[in-house]
């Protein structure tokens, strides 16, 4: 889209709202936040305005209940819980910024890319183990077979960026042995 | 961010935040300081930094500056704790450049 001429301007949860610009005047980087508390997301989207970035969320899944709570064991501290309002339906940062012909990348340390990736595993990881249980005892009670077909995608679905994401992480780490 | 405690050399990200904070600035500026000081060799990301900067605040080594309470944008500034392991870094670095010019620049002279 940036590429031909359009620019981000707002989300809503099933739309993208985009004006026209000049081709690739902007560009943007996505980020997963699922595991910042509602706080940490407002802080976080404050420091990158203040670097003369425009910030969007977006969300991952389409689920329109209020007052919706959920769980996610796989964050750290206060994200574990999130809810709606709050960090629900907020799990994906869409950062912008007018290109300048500089590297546009929000990770650069090899530490903070360790931690980052891990958060993108750590989510992936749980979702797949998650799945593969619900597999597991599928084999001790009577299910038809299509369920179990669905529930083996979903967990090939989630392991399999957990694994790129491991493989990822080792290679970063790695590099940490003789490179900063 | 690494705690370094064991081998207490600094990440070359936290050296710089804490450089570039000897006078109050921001986190556009700290970016800024960083790239003409090392003539964008190293170029922070904004998700990079805003970690590092709250890693320094946890530790102390820096403190919100808040003398410009209208400016839009929070300042930092460097605290005398912060000073004192950059100083301590500054000193590892000299012994180490040290050590490596004896044996890289020294290692001609035989030939």
């Amino acid at each position: 889209m940036a590429a031909q001429g359009f620019r981000l301007v707002r989300t809503t949860r099933m739309m993208y709202e985009f004006e026209r610009c000049a081709p690739s005047e902007y560009e943007y980087r996505v980020e997963f936040i699922a595991g910042k508390s509602p706080g940490q997301a407002q802080e976080y989207r404050r420091f990158l305005e203040e670097m003369g970035y425009r910030t969007f969320t977006k969300n991952i899944n389409l689920n329109y209940s209020i007052g919706k709570v959920t769980w996610r064991p796989w964050a750290k501290g206060a994200g574990q819980i999130a809810t709606y309002p709050g960090s629900y339906n907020r799990e994906l940062l869409i950062v912008k910024r007018r290109k300048v012909g500089k590297p546009f990348e929000l990770h650069t340390d090899p530490e903070d890319i360790v931690r980052y990736y891990q958060s993108l595993r750590n989510a992936y990881l749980f979702n797949g183990v998650f799945w593969a249980l619900g597999l597991l005892l599928n084999f001790f009670v009577n299910i038809p077979m299509a369920a179990n077909i669905l529930l083996g995608i979903f967990v090939v679905f989630y392991l399999v960026p957990a694994i790129f994401y491991t493989l990822a992480i080792h290679r970063v780490n790695q590099d940490r042995k003789i490179y900063e | 961010m690494r705690d370094h405690v064991r081998g207490g050399a600094l990440t070359e990200t936290t050296f710089f935040v804490l450089l570039a904070l000897y006078r109050p600035n921001h986190g556009y500026g700290i970016m800024q300081f960083i790239e003409q000081e090392t003539h964008g060799r190293l170029s922070l990301g904004a998700g990079t930094l805003y970690g590092a900067i709250n890693a320094l605040l946890k530790k102390g080594w820096i403190a919100p500056y808040d003398e410009e309470q209208d400016s839009r944008k929070k300042l930092y500034l460097i605290t005398g704790e912060g000073r004192k392991v950059a100083e301590k870094e500054l000193k590892r670095l000299n012994s180490l450049c040290e050590t490596a010019r004896r044996i890289i620049e020294g290692s001609g002279e035989g030939e």
